[in-house]
């Protein structure tokens, strides 16, 4: 098995192929030049990159490359399953939140400027795709920023991209994609971090292909006037969202939806969001919430690795004990 | 003669004790039984209302520390589990 790790899209990334060949290693090698070239395409931290020149066309058509024509399609798509909770029409409201720069130097930055009136978030359906032409219009005062649906995407894309060498594994930040079962047969086990405790996990998944997200307001926090600013935006208000869920984890068949899925719960908080990902039969998912509950969804079992059942049964605490 | 007499009248005198227990004895038994089914019926109820609700677990990092129906049972496993990776939120 060969693993790199490097940095991209502001986070950790990690490569795996499940291989020792040669070709394997020198493919591993290609996986940061394609984040390269999707980050300088897609990135709202760049004004060189194609998303910025976007956001300053005012209204005017924009012929747009491959990359973000698909992101684009991919971001609509998430509006759409989210009725427009997950959207990219929020880069004003993060602004107003405090997150107008990389994240790296936000932590760094003054926090004592005052908390801005959000926006409201301009409606993604007036977003023009001329598919022929391949050109995007945006609606005027619109400013895009594709957040974790551009960083599932292109998990998914560089997985798939190395599975047609070996079995691929590709962790952009925490968000994992996964071509296909493991050489061995086997599935890949992946952690789920415990927001309390960055260094223990709260379960162990076992997955054969697909994607697995994870959201959370537990890391990329701010202080803006004393009080603590997060990036997950919600469109019905314009600012962060006031959730009881701290994080969300959800299995998905691909990384784009896991990411979309999780986003919602949290933004619906435990009540509604739950059951949003339990209604979904491609869908598994486990909220923490903020008062260290853990809730889980029914088919969640069916990914947790198990070598002793009756210890798992063990741990589940009804709703009514 | 007094003898007799005092012993016929112990006699009902005894029964009426005995007749006593054993209705005592038998509103126990129903009471008991009554109370079986009610016990069984609240649990197959609550068992009804766990498969409707969502199955709630503790984190990690809490039920370590009663260490009663937890997580924490799992903790030898997946410390002899090595992860590939480990979703979290973005970092």
């Amino acid at each position: 098995m060969q693993r790199l790790e490097f940095r991209a899209m502001g986070c950790h990334m990690l490569a795996v192929l499940d291989s020792d060949d040669a070709a394997a290693i020198e493919a591993l090698t290609e996986a940061p030049v394609w984040f390269e070239e999707w980050e300088a395409s897609l990135s709202r931290f760049r004004d060189d990159s194609e998303l910025s020149a976007l956001n300053r066309s005012e209204g005017g058509p924009m012929h747009v490359s491959e990359t973000l024509w698909q992101v684009l399609q991919a971001a609509q798509s998430a509006a759409r399953e989210s009725n427009g909770l997950v959207t990219p029409t929020l880069l004003d409201a993060l602004h107003a939140a405090g997150y107008d720069r990389s994240f790296d130097l936000l932590e760094t930055a003054s926090v004592a400027a005052n908390v801005l009136t959000p926006p409201p978030a301009p409606d993604w359906r007036a977003i023009e795709l001329d598919a022929p032409n391949r050109t995007v219009r945006l609606p005027h005062g619109a400013r895009l920023d594709f957040g974790g649906v551009a960083k599932g995407w292109a998990a998914d894309q560089a997985a798939r991209r190395l599975g047609t060498i070996a079995p691929a594994l590709v962790d952009a930040g925490g968000d994992i994609a996964i071509s296909g079962i493991r050489a061995n047969g086997e599935p890949w086990q992946i952690g789920i971090a415990d927001p309390f405790n960055a260094e223990s996990d709260l379960a162990m998944l076992m997955i054969d292909r697909g994607g697995v997200a994870t959201s959370g307001r537990d890391f990329r926090k701010w202080q803006r006037a004393g009080k603590w600013q997060h990036h997950l935006i919600d469109p019905r208000t314009g600012a962060p969202a006031e959730t009881d869920v701290l994080a969300v984890t959800v299995i998905a068949p691909t990384t784009r939806a896991a990411e979309v899925a999780a986003k919602v719960a949290l933004i619906l908080g435990s009540q509604n969001g739950l059951p949003w990902i339990e209604a979904r039969s491609d869908l598994a998912g486990l909220l923490v919430l903020e008062n260290g509950q853990v809730l889980r969804t029914r088919r969640l079992d069916g990914y947790i690795r198990d070598e002793s059942p009756a210890a798992y049964g063990d741990m589940i605490l009804p709703a009514w004990s | 003669m007094n003898h007799q007499t005092q012993a016929i009248k112990r006699r009902p005198t005894a029964r009426k004790s005995t007749t006593g227990i054993k209705a005592f004895m038998m509103v126990a038994s129903i009471a008991m039984t009554v109370g079986g089914w009610g016990i069984l019926a609240l649990g197959q109820a609550q068992g009804a209302l766990a498969a409707a609700q969502p199955a709630i677990v503790q984190p990690a990092s809490t039920i370590n520390q009663n260490g009663v129906n937890t997580f924490g049972s799992l903790s030898p496993l997946r410390q002899s589990t090595q992860s590939i990776a480990r979703t979290r939120s973005s970092r």
